[in-house]
């Protein structure tokens, strides 16, 4: 050895050259189980995913290749990003030996090759062999993450591979008597396993390890796109193909089209090849399962479970649909050729057009094909009740707990809603208890099926002008049913109003003409239902020439500013909460927690830094408040500032529960859930009662009038006594006693 | 089997509704469904027909504003429909729609023929039984259950405290009470589908019984006074009881 550090690449192995075979082949058979998958998802209807390349990549980059996403869970998370760095070097140092064998290029030498190839190198190995143990023992003692064996195989072998590579630098070292040793501190260290050891013996024992170790590489390459490994390609893809419209946001379904055959998803193809990819990426990393409120309280529903069942039914029922559609465009194919070599007749001619590829829907093709009695079990078993269980269907709140965590940025809700879609409004399968209230929804226009005329009563007294009354109102105030008709939610819509009022807001409303929003309609799958609630609405809005609305619920807030938009309606809908804080910002309502006080952000309790309030405080105050966050105002519109700030504004100080902000907790009522039966297990909003209870605050507040309901309903459940308010509610009792 | 389901459009139950200045309710704006008792049994002639094979066919006295009562009753099921188109409906009293239904239903050939056993708006509980009475079939009404036997039908007619099993040959009539059956929520697929669904309307006009004036004639229409305020015994339990007493026999003497 000279001066420059280095030393001899591919040392004791004489027929190195067989790795590139293996890799073709390996790579190969990669390349073959990926087809299967690409496959899976090809059977989908289409949709549109790529579009804003720009904005894509970047999500890519940072989320995907940079991990911001993944390590929002710390521990895992972390865990994750050491084994994932450390594989990245690896590749990189191997494929630096591989250009230098084979290319000849020089590079396996000087302070290249004793910082980073011997000594980062070792130190990446030894992270990534520490890494892929606590997986085994992390997998061997977390039941709730189901391993697979499958889990077990794939981490044992990458485990095998990085020991073996240790041992071979070892041997290497000591046949080699390597001067520049020491940089390759784990490397060096097995060498002392080899001491007294001949020179034969370490070549035979390092050549035949050698050939151990890269057939493993080898083989998990092969293994690699079969295995749960392909999620290395698929969730980067996934992060890139993410949703980037407006989060909620439904597919629109044209209720006008006089050819509108199906709605809503009732076969895996009904879906779109996004939801079938959704299943394939899937890593069954568990997040969206601990965040899911449904399964916390012990729900028939896991969003990863729904991804995987859809995952292991595409699996089986995929190819049989690919290779039947396959079969039937070649059989169109094949007959317009012969009718075309048959003559330029007429009717040559229109068997041509005819033939153009369009295909019969799937389960047509399916009733008709040739399959065998297994494929024919197959492809009979019904995406809800053989593939997902109803109860599980009906369980969720679509409360986006699931989607906001997924590190794949994978899309249940609205997988859940398109299925809920097919099965009511084609197969009228759903809740009995639902009926009731999609009746109520036709022919009152509200899910209690109080008299339509009736709607305005909450406002009698109260001075409120229709926009008959008063067409040049800036606002719409738009209370929504349970501000309209709910006794508890029109003590809401009352300080409303009166806070209004105080701040010279310029508004009215529409009266009578108001109908439920449909937003719990079209979450239950009643698109129907919802498209009618909706039109009327819309033309009730638009021959008004309503531009700004104000919206009390959340739900109402979804369904005006994302839904309504598909149909016509685009207003600028602000959320009661945004506007008070809005006003108290403008000074046009005044703050009682004193001027000076800039907002914190966090928990004002725990911060440490918040002034006591007691002594800013009107009176009537509640110190604590516990400000639970609307799944609707928070992670689908982004809401959470505001509101606390109008705790704030009151004098109060907004303590937080463990699971607030993005990470909030439905209170169960969400995805029209308000309206029917809990099942089995727990209640959620009991549940988040009992969270909101461990702060020990003096006061709930929320912002929604269903959680408003829940939360009340579930502090009745707990026999507690501390109050459920809704902010505009709590602002105006402080500002008023 | 053939069974034909009487059907009516009324105002929605739960409607809050106005009296126009001669009494009558005012129907503008209101909106209007299937009558209640109408669907029940709409239902169990659809769930019939489903276990037995056979036609449903509704058959509707009024204007073309009922129309969407037919349609939704299609949706739930039935095959087709028969209007009878009747811009006078609303004034014929009971006996006269009795007639009208019956003499459609002369030429219908119908095994079954079912209804309401009263309509949720007037509730007068006659024209499934005068329909019975004018074609000479057997009858049973409010009926909570209905199957078909080896001979005929058995029905289960709710009566005061208790019910009652009936057994009868068909073709017969059967006016359907609350319980009979669930009504279904029709899907959309349904709904579109009964839009293709045949409905037949038949001008009033052409029948003999459209001629005949009403039995009844309605002179006029009035709110039942409200209510003259109570009256509260105060004292205790004992006091207040032997006071109400008192009161009953000696000033409302109804002791
Ligand atoms: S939306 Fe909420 S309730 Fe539904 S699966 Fe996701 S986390 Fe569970
Ligand atoms: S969070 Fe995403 S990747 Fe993880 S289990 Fe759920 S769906 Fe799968």
């Amino acid at each position: 050895m000279g001066a420059t550090p280095t030393r001899e690449v591919l040392w004791n192995i004489s027929a190195h050259w067989i790795v590139y075979p293996c890799l073709l082949l390996a790579l190969a058979c990669a390349g073959y189980f990926f087809m299967r998958r690409w496959r899976l998802w090809k059977i989908g209807l289409p949709e549109n995913r790529s579009d804003q390349r720009g904005v894509r990549l970047r999500g890519m980059v940072r989320d995907a290749l940079l991990q911001a996403k993944v390590t929002e869970r710390r521990g895992p998370g972390l865990v994750h990003v050491a084994m994932y760095t450390a594989m990245a070097i690896l590749l990189v140092a191997t494929a630096t030996v591989a250009a230098q064998a084979d290319l000849g290029l020089p590079l396996v030498q000087g302070p290249f090759y004793l910082y980073f190839l011997s000594l980062t190198v070792d130190i990446a190995g030894a992270v990534f062999c520490v890494a892929m143990a606590a997986c085994i023992v992390r997998r061997l003692a977390n039941k709730g993450l189901e391993s697979k064996p499958g889990d077990y195989a794939v981490l044992g072998a990458l485990l095998a591979i990085g020991v073996t590579g240790f041992l071979l630098e070892g041997l290497r070292i000591a046949g080699t008597d390597d001067p520049w040793s020491a940089w390759s501190p784990v490397g060096d260290a097995c060498a002392g396993l080899f001491a007294g050891w001949s020179a034969a013996q370490i070549g035979a024992v390092h050549a035949g390890l050698w050939y151990f170790h890269m057939a493993l590489a080898f083989g998990l390459i092969a293994y690699w796109t079969y295995s749960k490994l392909v999620h290395v390609l698929l969730v980067p893809a996934g992060v890139y193909w993410r949703s980037l419209a407006p989060k909620g946001e439904l597919p629109f379904i044209d209720m006008e089209d006089e050819g509108l055959l199906t709605m809503g998803a009732g076969t895996l193809e009904e879906l779109t090849w996004k939801d079938l990819f959704d299943t394939q990426a899937c890593i069954r990393c568990n997040r969206c399962q601990e965040a899911c409120p449904a399964f916390a309280v012990g729900k028939p529903l896991s969003p990863k479970a729904l991804m995987q069942d859809l995952g292991a039914a595409l699996e089986q029922r995929g190819p049989i649909v690919y290779r039947v559609r396959k079969e039937a465009a070649k059989a169109a194919r094949d007959a317009a050729s012969e009718a075309a070599a048959q003559g330029a007749g007429g009717a040559g001619a229109e068997a041509v057009g005819a033939a153009s590829p369009t295909l019969a829907p799937a389960a047509d093709l399916l009733a008709a094909a040739d399959l065998t009695e297994a494929e024919r079990a197959i492809v009979d078993r019904t995406l809800v009740g053989d593939v997902i269980a109803p109860e599980a269907l009906w369980s969720c709140t679509t409360c986006g707990a699931c989607m906001e965590v997924c590190p794949a940025f994978l899309e249940h809700t609205p997988k859940i809603v398109k299925m809920r879609t097919y099965q009511v409004s084609m197969e009228s399968a759903f809740p009995p208890e639902a009926q009731a209230t999609f009746r109520n929804l036709e022919h009152n226009g509200n899910p209690w099926g109080v008299g339509w005329q009736t709607r305005t009563r909450w406002a009698e007294g109260l001075d409120v002008p229709t926009l008959a009354e008063h067409p040049d109102a800036e606002y719409l105030y738009w209370p929504g049913c349970s501000g309209a008709f709910d006794a508890r939610n029109r003590k809401v819509s009352e300080a409303l109003v009166a806070l209004l009022r105080e701040a010279g807001v310029d508004f009215a409303i529409l009266g009578n003409e108001e109908k439920c929003c449909g937003e719990a309609a079209r979450r239950m799958g009643n698109e129907f239902v919802y498209f009618m609630l909706a039109s009327e609405n819309i033309a009730a809005l638009n021959a008004s020439g309503v531009k700004k609305i104000i919206v009390q619920c959340p739900h109402c807030y979804q369904a005006l500013a994302r839904d309504y938009p598909q149909l016509g309606g685009t207003y600028e809908v602000i959320h009661h909460g945004e506007l008070l804080a809005r006003l108290v910002e403008e000074g046009r309502l005044p703050r009682l927690d004193g001027p000076a006080k800039a907002p914190a952000r966090e928990d004002d309790a725990a911060s440490g830094t918040a002034p006591a309030p007691a002594a800013a405080a009107a009176p009537g105050t509640p110190a604590r408040v516990c400000f639970h966050d609307s799944c609707y105002l928070g992670r689908y519109q982004d809401v959470y500032d505001e509101p606390r700030a109008v705790v704030r504004a009151a004098g109060a100080q907004v303590v937080e529960m463990e699971r607030h902000g993005a990470n909030s907790f439905c209170c169960g009522a969400g995805g029209g859930r308000m309206w029917l039966e809990e099942g089995a297990g727990e209640r959620v909003n009991v549940a988040r009662t009992a969270q909101a209870l461990a702060t020990g605050p003096d006061m709930v507040a929320c912002a929604c009038p269903f959680c408003l309901t829940m939360l009340s309903d579930g502090m009745v459940s707990a026999d507690a006594t501390v109050p459920v308010r809704d902010i505009a509610e709590l602002y105006r009792g402080a500002l008023h006693e | 089997m053939n069974i034909v389901v009487c059907v009516k459009q009324v105002i929605d139950t739960e409607a809050v509704i106005t009296l126009a200045a001669d009494g009558s309710v005012e129907r503008a704006g209101q909106t209007l469904v299937i009558d209640p008792y109408s669907e029940f049994a709409v239902e169990r002639a659809v769930q019939l027909k489903e276990e037995q094979g056979g036609t449903v066919t509704l058959l509707t006295l009024g204007d073309g504003d009922c129309l969407a009562a037919v349609r939704h009753g299609l949706a739930m099921g039935a095959d087709g429909a028969v209007l009878i188109e009747d811009d006078a409906w609303l004034e014929r009293d009971a006996a006269q729609a009795a007639a009208l239904l019956a003499e459609a239903l002369e030429t219908m050939d119908a095994d079954l023929i079912m209804g309401g056993w009263k309509s949720g708006d007037t509730a007068a509980a006659q024209v499934m039984g005068r329909v019975a009475a004018r074609l000479g079939l057997p009858w049973a009404t409010m009926a909570t259950a209905c199957d078909v036997t080896a001979t005929g039908l058995r029905v289960q007619c709710e009566v005061d405290d208790g019910v009652e099993v009936v057994d009868m040959p068909l073709p017969a009539v059967v006016a359907a009470q609350q319980g009979l059956a669930e009504p279904r929520y029709p899907s959309v697929r349904d709904v579109m589908g009964a839009r293709r669904k045949p409905v037949e309307t038949r001008p009033a006009a052409a029948f003999a019984a459209a001629a005949a004036p009403s039995a009844a004639v309605v002179a006029s229409r009035a709110l039942k006074p409200a209510r003259a305020g109570g009256r509260i015994v105060e004292g205790t339990t004992a006091e207040a009881a032997a006071e109400t007493a008192r009161l009953l026999a000696e000033e409302a003497k109804v002791l």
